[in-house]
């Protein structure tokens, strides 16, 4: 009761309160404009908190990221184009609801199943989050590292295009974070005589560079879009009573999907969304009506992505392992702030996290209040030019950059970082394993190294621990399992090549 | 495509891992004592792992079999290199103006040079965005969050 009167005090300052209002309304703004998305919302906003205090730093966050994946609805209803990645099966019956004539219907529809999904999971999150951290204090360095092998697998076997290359990119990441003094001995690795990079790569150029500035060089020379759609004007209503009590266990049920999901790495919101709207495409009683403006499809998408937030974030503060490139940004931004995600930081730093869930129930609230207040507004935002937006955020990411440590070395690694992502993109790397492989590097070469002390140096007497060995495991069948697709491809492919002959 | 692509890749990885290998790590004494000692030893680890990969790619590149998909992946098409070097030189440009002569000289130029750059000629329109950021960042960093910038030419 003590620690919820005292986060209660850290969130009614004025600072939190607008970090909270600000953050959302940024986070919707982000979301809403095409292309930008949660990453990049999180990215810009990451060099803020180098200024802030640490409850400020996490609500800002908190209502960015929140914001982010909400926004993405705005676009998707009123210019059937998804504003993020998470909100694709949003357009599917929300643009045709708003192009039959109730586009503010279909934005109260997307705004009241975002705050019901998100406030849902905070409620899973604040009883499972302290549940997971108790079973991780039975972890070592053993557990720690098959733990971490185990996220990064998550995120690389979901790599769309190639196994490898999303091996290889979690790999770049694991690398770039062994620059610098080693921890255990002081000796420095791969600094090439530069004095900047003794401490290593810094985690504010790097995420900068790699996902704002590669994004801006993206939509300049990437592959030419199809022209923009016309902009819908639209109003904000709320669904009525009796709608709402008719699609409630849907809400409930797309909810719980998004949590579900959102705990398991690598998986995300735009899975979550989709399959929680392919299963009320399945059961739903108005299933007839899917794709032609029917509620039920935006609010299954809606709700299941909202709810991924608080579920992506079960792992992050219970075992310190991120979920998704947001949640890896979040980390590393926690640990600017010296608070360190894991189990310990439920026993040690209590107030801090009640506050943390007060928050994210808050950030919620305020997106329900800012979408019904500000969704019109957005709308017309949507018209702002792409070049002078482009623009926009080379200054802001740049200027963000250089106010963390005022160095010319950081806004150098910023546009390396922002070629390096170019390329990347390119040649159809993924670049979650490379953030998520950076965020958990150290965790990764600490424990790992730990771990060869305890054991002798002796690496297979790591899968002696019960837990380690069912992590390997999973890694390996995460791993192989796109390996056993292709054999299999390759086999029914062999075989209609070549019929048995006599058939 | 792809098949030439993923080759490519994968032969490059092999030289690049190599030469991080050779060049970028220390050689101590603790090499020859306890692995746990040694700071080669988690980057040798991940380099070798990346050559692998690397011979990895190359390998299922010659063994994939030419069909209908060939060319649609392996690199994302329709990028265009020139738009690229262009863009990735302006940005350099701002990020060189913003430190030789500072903030509000730099950024009042790159934004309209941008927007012209990449087609977006409405002049009044331009300026009017180009005011309301330049000022707008400058008031949140220096009055809200009290961080001086590069102002005026150094």
């Amino acid at each position: 009761m003590d620690s919820l009167m005292t986060a209660l005090m850290m969130l009614a300052t004025p600072a939190a309160l607008m970090a909270v209002t600000g953050g959302t309304l940024f986070g919707i703004l982000v979301g809403a404009l095409p292309g930008l998305g949660s990453v990049l919302g999180i990215t810009v906003i990451l060099p803020f908190t180098y200024m802030l205090d640490q409850t400020t730093s996490i609500a800002l966050l908190l209502g960015t990221y929140c914001g982010s994946v909400y926004g993405g609805s705005i676009s998707a209803i009123l210019i059937n184009t998804p504003g993020t990645p998470q909100s694709a099966a949003t357009v599917l019956d929300g643009y045709p609801m708003a192009r039959s004539g109730r586009p503010a219907l279909a934005l109260g529809w997307a705004t009241v199943a975002s705050t019901f999904g998100g406030l849902l999971a905070c409620g899973v999150l604040i009883v499972a989050a302290p549940a997971l951290a108790r079973f991780g204090l039975r972890f070592g360095p053993i557990e720690y590292f098959a733990l971490g092998l185990f996220a990064l697998s998550c995120i690389v076997s979901v790599a769309r295009e190639s196994l490898l290359k999303g091996v290889l990119a979690g790999l770049f990441g694991l690398f770039l974070a062994t620059v610098g003094q080693d921890p255990v001995t002081g000796a420095m690795r791969f600094d090439y005589g530069f004095f900047e990079l003794s401490a290593g790569v810094s985690l504010v150029p790097l995420l900068v560079g790699l996902f704002a500035v590669s994004e801006v060089l993206w939509r300049i020379a990437g592959p030419a879009e199809p022209g923009g759609a016309s902009i819908m004007k639209a109003g904000f209503e709320l669904p009525s009573l009796a709608e709402l009590r008719l699609r409630f266990w849907l809400m409930v049920k797309s909810a719980l999907i998004g949590t579900g999901i959102g705990t398991l790495p690598g998986i995300g919101a735009t899975a979550a969304s989709l399959v929680s709207y392919a299963d009320a495409k399945r059961t739903s009683p108005r299933r007839d009506n899917f794709g032609r403006g029917e509620p039920d499809g935006i609010v299954a998408s809606e709700s299941a992505n909202n709810a991924v937030t608080a579920g992506a974030l079960v792992p992050t503060l219970s075992l310190g392992v991120p979920g998704d490139p947001v949640t890896a940004v979040m980390l590393g931004a926690l640990t600017i702030q010296n608070i360190t995600p894991g189990p310990r930081l439920f026993s040690e730093n209590g107030d801090l996290v009640t506050y943390l869930f007060l928050a994210l129930i808050a950030v919620n609230l305020a997106m329900f209040v800012l979408g019904a207040l500000l969704a019109p507004a957005f709308s017309r935002l949507l018209k702002l030019p792409e070049p002078l937006l482009m623009a926009s955020v080379v200054v802001l990411v740049t200027v963000g950059t250089y106010s963390v440590n005022s160095s010319a070395f950081d806004l150098g690694i910023v546009l390396v970082a922002g070629l390096v992502g170019f390329v990347l993109r390119w040649l159809a790397f993924p670049l979650a394993p490379v953030v998520i492989g950076f965020v958990l590097s150290p965790m990764i070469e600490g424990s790992l190294r730990q771990g060869m002390i305890l054991t002798g140096d002796n690496i297979w007497a790591f899968g002696a621990s019960p837990i380690a060995a069912v992590l390997f495991l999973l890694t390996g069948l995460f791993l192989l399992w796109p390996l056993y697709g292709w054999w299999r491809g390759r086999q029914r492919s062999g075989a209609s090549a070549h019929p048995v002959s006599g058939d | 495509m792809k098949k030439l692509t993923d080759l490519w890749i994968g032969a490059g990885v092999l030289p690049i891992a190599a030469l991080l290998y050779v060049t970028g790590l220390p050689k101590t004494d603790a090499m020859e004592t306890s692995i746990a000692m040694n700071p080669a030893w988690y980057p040798w680890l991940l380099l070798v792992l990346a050559m692998l990969c690397g011979l990895g790619l190359m390998v299922s590149a010659l063994l994939r079999r030419a069909g209908p998909s060939e060319g649609a992946a392996g690199i994302t098409a329709g990028v265009r290199p020139g738009r690229m070097v262009a863009g990735l030189l302006a940005i350099c440009l701002y990020v060189a103006g913003f430190w030789f002569v500072g903030y509000w000289v730099a950024t009042l130029l790159f934004i309209p040079a941008l927007s012209w750059g990449l087609g977006h000629r409405k002049p009044a329109e331009v300026a009017l965005v180009t005011l309301i950021v330049t000022s707008l960042v400058w008031l949140v960093f220096t009055r809200l969050l009290l961080i001086p910038l590069r102002d005026w030419p150094f």
